[in-house]
């Protein structure tokens, strides 16, 4: 019931905003100008004509497609991939391949793959050249597997980019989340974990691992999407650091370029994003990532450094990923320094409004609770937890055994938020039925 | 003598039909017939595509692609009794490559309790508008088939088998993904007292 409560609050809300938007008539005058007789003419035309009919409604829907998604368009449209057929992004595009459970692999612009096989656990891909971002949900089952040449990357829930030149038999695997393991050309099993970059030369029966430096923790698939195609050069040589099997010296690199058109770049496939100066503090990546109990784990040992030099913004999420994880001490402390640091701020009035969670959680302390709550409508009587706020007060007096003020607060909740969440237990506190 | 009423004007016709008359002016690009569709529908369509997306800037433009993508593709109709749920379905799946799209393109991004902004926001219904940017983040999190399947459910109302009929799937399906979709509601809803407030049962 309480689902249906919620939906049909948002619905009502939503309601009210359609209600008042002129986008219909925008979006019929557009229909009308000129979109919808472009879109039928073209279909008109295909039906009029038995002998160019199929074709003539291939090249009009080949348009149509052109014309609709009208705007600059980074990727190709998604695909969800059958077993067995080859997927080929174009020259210029990123292929995105989705796939049931939420996984997806968007191959770089060049790239080619096949899905050999799917089933409930997974699929197995073989990606024949090129570079692709790999993001595999993560369930209790989940079994996937990425070939690349005679190398197997097997995947239980992970993002990682990596990379396979068929011509210099060189894999490149960079970890954005999670870890992988490698097998193959005698590699035997090689883990990698999250921010590792690694480069495989398979040679004559024997991996040869090159050292590359760590790379960044961000990694998505726009990073492919914005990259260009790498350019037609020559490989350098590699250097081999760590042979797996030294029973064969690497010899250098003399053979003609690839008869692909891309070489493995120097560049780490995953790149940060270039507007940004610094990466941010590893426990604000993982808390991006729903990853409390690693956020904090990151950032215990340096609470009182945040609390005096992070922004009111990282701060509440501090003070959240703490109480998520169980730390209300340490929720408090962050909240507190946020309200010494940032006072009067729309922030502050937030951090008020979370300590008086804290204190309510569990029972802890109704009376403080219900003087945070109290505070929160003080400095931000408009703010945006206002009528929670005030719902959350009344519970809170009422729980301290302040009933005269419950009750006061509760005809304050009932003038003002008649139809709220609370106004049974505003009602009761007065009396009503 | 009664005299014979003169027949209503063909586009009149199109807009009071059950359906049959709009299909067949369609086929034919009847150039009345992509308005009386939009009439009939748009207010629907654009309710689906809110419900699923939130209110939001790309509205517009989705809205009409739906429209575009019946036109092109109303020959696939072949009952007009479905030409409401096959055109709900066309706002279903765009809506889908819509929540497919921008989620290749979202950055690392954290929901605490608020977002506030730095400004004092203008005096209105603060309250109203939280709970439903909440819920907007939290259906953010959700997988897309997911996310699809509890919009239409529990905002816009359908019953299970007109969802799992926007969505074309079955409804054992159907119903796997609002369980699930309930669970990770639930689950992430304590991180956001405005939605967790109506999620928690009356006292």
């Amino acid at each position: 019931m309480t689902l249906e409560r919620l939906g049909r609050e948002i619905a009502k809300l939503q309601d009210e905003e359609l209600a008042n938007s002129r986008r219909r008539s925008l979006v019929r005058a557009r229909l009308m100008g000129g979109s919808a007789r472009e879109a039928t003419r073209h279909v008109g035309r295909a039906r009029d004509s038995v002998h160019w009919s199929l074709a003539l409604a291939a090249v009009a829907i080949a348009a149509l497609v052109g014309f609709w998604v009208g705007r600059p368009s980074m990727t190709q449209t998604p695909t969800v991939p059958r077993a067995g057929a080859w997927q080929t992004a174009s020259e210029s595009a990123p292929l995105p391949l989705e796939f049931s459970d939420g996984s997806e692999i968007v191959l770089a612009p060049r790239a080619r793959a096949r899905v050999v096989e799917r089933d409930e656990n997974g699929a197995r891909v073989f990606l024949e050249r090129g570079r692709a971002h790999v993001a595999v949900v993560h369930r209790p089952s989940t079994r996937w597997g990425i070939e690349a040449g005679p190398f197997e990357v097997a995947v239980t829930g992970t993002q990682f980019d990596m990379q396979w030149e068929p011509g210099e038999e060189l894999l490149s695997v960079t970890m954005a989340e999670g870890k992988v393991e490698i097998t193959g050309c005698g590699l035997g099993v090689r883990r990698v974990t999250t921010g590792e970059s690694v480069r495989f030369a398979c040679r004559a029966g024997a991996a040869v691992e090159e050292h590359v430096s760590e790379s960044p923790v961000a990694s998505s698939p726009l990073a492919i999407a914005s990259q260009e195609p790498a350019p037609t050069t020559a490989p350098k040589a590699p250097t081999p650091s760590e042979p797996v099997h030294a029973s064969t010296s690497l010899q250098p690199m003399t053979s003609a370029p690839s008869a692909q058109p891309s070489a493995i770049s120097d560049a780490p496939i995953a790149t940060a994003i270039a507007s940004t100066p610094a990466s941010p503090p590893e426990w604000q990546a993982l808390a991006a990532a729903s990853r409390y109990g690693d956020a904090f784990a990151a950032v215990e040992s340096m609470l009182d450094r945040e609390c005096e030099s992070a922004d009111s913004a990282n701060l509440l999420t501090l003070a959240n990923v703490a109480r998520l994880t169980g730390h209300v001490e340490e929720a408090q402390r962050v909240l507190l320094a946020l309200r010494r640091r940032f006072s009067r701020s729309p922030r502050a009035a937030m951090a008020a409004f979370d300590l008086g969670m804290l204190s309510a959680d569990r029972g802890r302390d109704a009376a403080g609770a219900a003087r945070w709550f109290a505070t929160y409508l003080d400095e931000a009587p408009q703010g945006p937890l206002a009528r929670e706020a005030l719902g959350r007060l009344m519970e809170t007096e009422s729980q301290a055994g302040h009933a005269a003020r419950a009750r006061d607060t509760a005809r304050q909740y009932l003038d003002r938020y008649p139809t709220g969440p609370r106004t049974d237990l505003a009602k009761s506190l007065l009396g009503h039925e | 003598m009664p005299t014979a009423l003169a027949a209503p004007p063909r586009s009149e016709r199109v807009r009071k039909d059950d359906g049959t008359a709009l299909l067949d002016a369609l086929r034919v690009n009847d150039s009345d017939a992509a308005a009386a569709l939009f009439d009939r529908y748009g207010e629907h369509v654009e309710r689906v595509l809110a419900r699923v997306l939130g209110v939001d800037s790309e509205l517009q433009d989705l809205l009409h692609e739906v429209f575009i993508r019946a036109l092109v593709g109303i020959a696939d109709v072949r009952d007009p009794a479905l030409l409401k749920s096959w055109i709900t379905s066309i706002a279903v799946f765009t809506a889908r490559e819509c929540i497919r799209r921008r989620s290749r393109r979202r950055w690392l991004k954290f929901l605490p309790w608020s977002e506030v902004p730095e400004q004092v926001a203008p005096p209105f219904d603060f309250a109203g508008s939280e709970v439903l940017r909440a819920t907007y983040a939290l259906l953010d999190r959700l997988p897309a088939d997911e996310r699809i399947a509890f919009t239409l459910r529990f905002i816009d109302g359908m019953e299970l088998t007109e969802t799992a009929s926007a969505c074309r799937v079955s409804l054992a399906t159907i119903k796997r993904r609002l369980s699930r979709a309930e669970a990770r509601l639930r689950a992430a809803a304590q991180e956001h007292p405005a939605v967790a407030e109506w999620l928690e049962e009356a006292r």
